[in-house]
């Protein structure tokens, strides 16, 4: 969700998407969701003559699917901020992982000791 | 985020211009709610454009499209093939754009008779397969090889066993015709 909301912290910007099918295309993104599909305002298409069909729209909403690259402003965006919370959701799920372990184990030794009930009880040799 | 929406409750029976749907998403949420009922371009990632009336929409970006036409170019010039009522299934399209007639009059493009522009598109695709067939036979000289590769997940950009297939149907279609 990092790059969610981080595009819609770009929304009322100008910025360029180009799509896997080599047709860039500049406008001013308007929405954004989940899947990254976005929509833009007054587009204009970068070597229009190879895409004849865009010359009769002006908003546009795109699949996220189908994108290669976002060109974006670079003054709009602030790399220490998603540095930051990219380290943020890394300590999380390392702590959320120990907890897990942790849990994990202290079942099993639960089950140990209970000792008879599974298959795989540890039998002391006597 | 796409929503659940019946195109038919819109307008309760046809009449009357259309009500806006009740939208409950957050400000700056991509969809297509606003869209419904509107004349939408719809190009496909094998390259097709569609023109029509949006009437139904799901979470899958699934969309059901009225008074479809097929719309062809080759260069600034463009002929149509009326398709009715099209369901398009949301992971083939690439983008919907919004009708703009008035941009449409501005750009320069010209409607021919769709039996020329079937013409002259079969003439551009030979063309292009001639062009890639002998960049192949010269990357084959020199030990190379292009991988043609029909089953991949991004665009078919002509000359594709699949677009060789449209081909076909528009070639039968064409000499059915003449």
């Amino acid at each position: 969700m990092l790059f969610y909301s981080f595009f819609k912290s770009l929304i009322g910007k100008e910025i360029v998407v180009e799509l896997k099918n080599d047709m860039s295309l500049l406008g001013t993104l308007d929405s954004v969701d989940q899947y990254l599909n976005m929509k833009l305002l007054n587009v204009e298409v970068t070597d229009a003559e190879k895409f004849p069909h865009m010359l009769a729209v002006r908003n546009i909403f795109i699949r996220g699917s189908v994108i290669r690259y976002v060109h974006l402003p670079a003054d709009e965006v602030d790399v220490e901020l998603l540095q930051d919370a990219s380290r943020r959701d890394a300590a999380q799920a390392k702590a959320s992982a120990k907890v897990q372990a942790s849990q994990a184990k202290s079942q099993q030794q639960k089950g140990g000791h209970g000792g008879g009930g599974g298959e795989r009880a540890v039998v002391p040799a006597s | 985020m796409f929503a659940m929406w019946n195109g038919g409750q819109n307008n309760g029976g046809m009449r009357g211009p259309p009500r806006p749907p009740n939208v409950n998403l957050p400000s700056g949420t991509a969809h297509l709610l606003y869209e419904l009922d509107k004349v939408l371009l719809f190009w496909l990632r094998d390259g097709r454009t569609f023109i029509g009336v949006l009437k139904s929409l799901d979470q899958f970006g699934n969309v059901v499209v009225s008074g479809t036409i097929e719309r062809i170019y080759v260069g600034a010039e463009f002929g149509d093939i009326e398709r009715g009522i099209c369901i398009l299934r949301g992971e083939n399209l690439v983008l919907v754009g919004e009708w703009d007639g008035e941009k449409e009059q501005q750009s320069g493009t010209q409607r021919r008779d769709i039996q020329y522009i079937l013409a002259r598109q079969m003439e551009e695709e030979e063309k292009k397969a001639k062009v890639k067939e002998g960049l192949q036979k010269a990357m084959r000289e020199r030990g190379l090889n292009i991988r043609d590769d029909p089953e991949d997940d991004l665009f078919v950009n002509g000359g594709g066993p699949f677009h060789a297939g449209i081909l076909g149907i528009r070639r039968e279609l064409w000499d059915h015709q003449t």
